[in-house]
């Protein structure tokens, strides 16, 4: 009896002294889930109660994946890529390679031209503030910026130097360099590298491919090196860079084969295949995420004539693709003036194309437009990610130094 | 999918009342988009009138104009319907102040409206997103109860979020 009279007038002060915009935590929860990381992180300072929610949520893996949902849906801020290259500088200037975020927003479409907002990333990042220079990354990485291979991957960048391997998450200003692997990294040897994401461990994991019968995953959540082996085929010459990563599986394109083929490697079970693809020898290709399936974009050419891309789609319930793969041609476009190389699917259904001479062009998918992108502020692009998330996955895990 | 069905549909009206004694008049299928009312039908024997004590008229009014909005559109969900129920949801929310919308947040909570509250979490996180702490603390009627010393320190550690 005591003790519901003490509820009952718990419930009465509550009334009286809580404000009028008392929210339930679990009301804040939600509306934090709609929340950029930068605001969150401001917003611990606004009370004790938000400072303890705010700190224990984004420590939380089921908000974090939550949170992540809405900010690949782009709910915080419109599409844009990531690339790496260079201010344009005069002749006789130092060139600096740096991190971008090319806001890709759609502008309505009317326009046969589209001028992204270009804003630089490394304001945040781990080798120094302010404009960064390629020697302050030179002495942390110890190579240069533009010698490095890039990946991004639900709001980690992944920078792999020579010998050294960076996670960053520039939204939360949180970095961290691997341990090393038990093999010393060699050029002649490792023979691809790539960054995933494995659903069945929700972990996120590194691979480095070796020419002999090895693979090395890193976990992100063990922060350890294990090693598989990648099987006993004898077909060598992976393209270096991993295409792409989807449902726990990641693929890289086979270089001197006479046809188009991938190797995939299963993030959770090791397992590796080798996956032929449609279509004949391709000049230039990728593979992209597209309506949560894998799509093949692929660019060739024969003597005298400008080329064709076609897209190739393929309908399977895992999302993922293996060697009996039924492809469907999607689209064909013959003879596109002047266009090199498919970098990218974009979420606006865009296809985004290299052409000479360092422009690039979005090709709508449905409309058919080919639209010009001028990017006349930076040169030299060396890098085009995949659409930058604002994410709360952190590098550095619970419990690890 | 055939017609052959006989079973006469005759949608059961439900009576609503707010805890201000206005009663609203409902489809069942309208009605139940609310996972709260939803419970209590499903209930066997239960009955038509349906009180609720903690929601006002004016705000319960609302949520169900909301309901019946997203009820009527739910049989056939193409891609064309999604677009224009997602420009309904805009025009919803696009004027409310501040009180309404905190109340209308608490009806849907307390009725188990998960979209709804989804559709206006959204709607506060906009307009609180990118703002200052103090601006935040005027908004949510908060007062900093921290000791003194300790913003600082929470502020220094994470300066790159307050520029």
């Amino acid at each position: 009896m005591a003790r519901h009279n003490l509820r009952a007038y718990l419930r009465h002060i509550a009334k009286t002294v809580r404000p009028s915009f008392w929210m339930p935590e679990e009301m804040l929860y939600e509306i934090f889930s709609w929340l950029p990381p930068e605001s969150l992180i401001r917003f611990k300072c606004v009370c004790k109660s938000w400072y303890s929610l705010i700190t224990s949520i984004i420590k939380n893996p089921f908000f974090v994946a939550t949170h992540l949902g809405k900010a690949q849906n782009n709910v915080f801020s419109p599409e844009s890529l990531l690339i790496v290259g260079h201010h344009v500088v005069r002749p006789g200037q130092r060139i600096n390679h740096n991190i971008f975020l090319l806001n890709v927003s759609d502008d309505g479409g009317e326009k046969d031209e589209i001028h992204p907002v270009i804003e630089e990333l490394d304001l945040r990042s781990p080798w120094g503030r302010g404009n960064m220079r390629d020697d302050k990354f030179r002495r942390m990485m110890g190579s240069d910026l533009c010698k490095t291979e890039f990946y991004h991957c639900d709001g980690i960048i992944c920078l792999m130097a020579r010998d050294k391997i960076m996670l960053w998450n520039p939204a939360l200003v949180d970095s961290k360099i691997l341990p090393p692997a038990n093999n010393v990294f060699n050029w002649k040897k490792v023979e691809a590298t790539g960054i995933g994401y494995d659903p069945i461990a929700t972990d996120y994991k590194i691979l480095r491919i070796w020419t002999h019968d090895l693979i090395e995953m890193y976990s992100l959540n063990t922060n350890t090196w294990n090693e598989t082996s990648k099987g006993p085929d004898k077909v060598n010459m992976l393209e270096y860079k991993m295409e792409v990563c989807h449902k726990g599986v990641c693929y890289w394109f086979f270089n001197g084969c006479r046809k188009n083929m991938v190797r995939s490697v299963n993030l959770h079970s090791g397992q590796s295949q080798i996956i032929p693809l449609p279509g004949r020898k391709s000049c230039s290709r990728t593979l992209q995420v597209w309506n949560d399936s894998i799509a093949f974009v692929s660019f060739h050419r024969r003597k005298g004539t400008t080329g064709s891309i076609e897209m190739w789609v393929t309908r399977n319930y895992s999302g993922t693709i293996s060697d009996s793969s039924l492809w469907i041609k999607y689209l064909s476009i013959v003879n596109p003036e002047g266009i090199r190389r498919p970098l990218r699917i974009l979420k606006g259904d865009e296809l985004l194309l290299k052409g000479e001479d360092e422009s690039f062009f979005f090709y709508n998918l449905h409309t058919r437009r080919l639209r010009k992108l001028i990017i006349d502020e930076i040169g030299g692009i060396i890098f085009w990610g995949s659409s930058y998330v604002e994410s709360l996955v952190s590098v550095n895990r619970q419990g690890q130094a | 999918m055939s017609s052959s069905s006989t079973t006469t549909t005759t949608t059961r009206l439900l009576m609503l009342k707010a805890s201000d004694g206005v009663t609203f008049e409902v489809e069942e299928a309208v009605a139940t988009k609310l996972g709260a009312i939803n419970n209590m039908v499903e209930e066997e024997g239960s009955e038509d009138l349906i009180c609720l004590p903690n929601v006002n008229g004016k705000f319960l009014g609302m949520v169900l104009e909301w309901c019946k909005k997203h009820a009527n559109n739910n049989t056939n969900s193409d891609k064309g319907n999604d677009e224009v129920n997602k420009w309904w949801d805009k025009e919803f929310v696009m004027d409310l102040d501040q009180n309404t919308l905190y109340h209308l947040l608490m009806a849907a909570d307390y009725l188990s409206g998960t979209e709804l509250v989804d559709l206006l979490t959204e709607k506060v996180a906009s307009m609180i997103r990118g703002k200052k702490v103090e601006e935040i603390r005027e908004t949510f009627k908060i007062k900093s109860d921290f000791l003194p010393g300790q913003e600082e320190e929470i502020r220094k550690k994470n300066s790159w979020a307050f520029e």
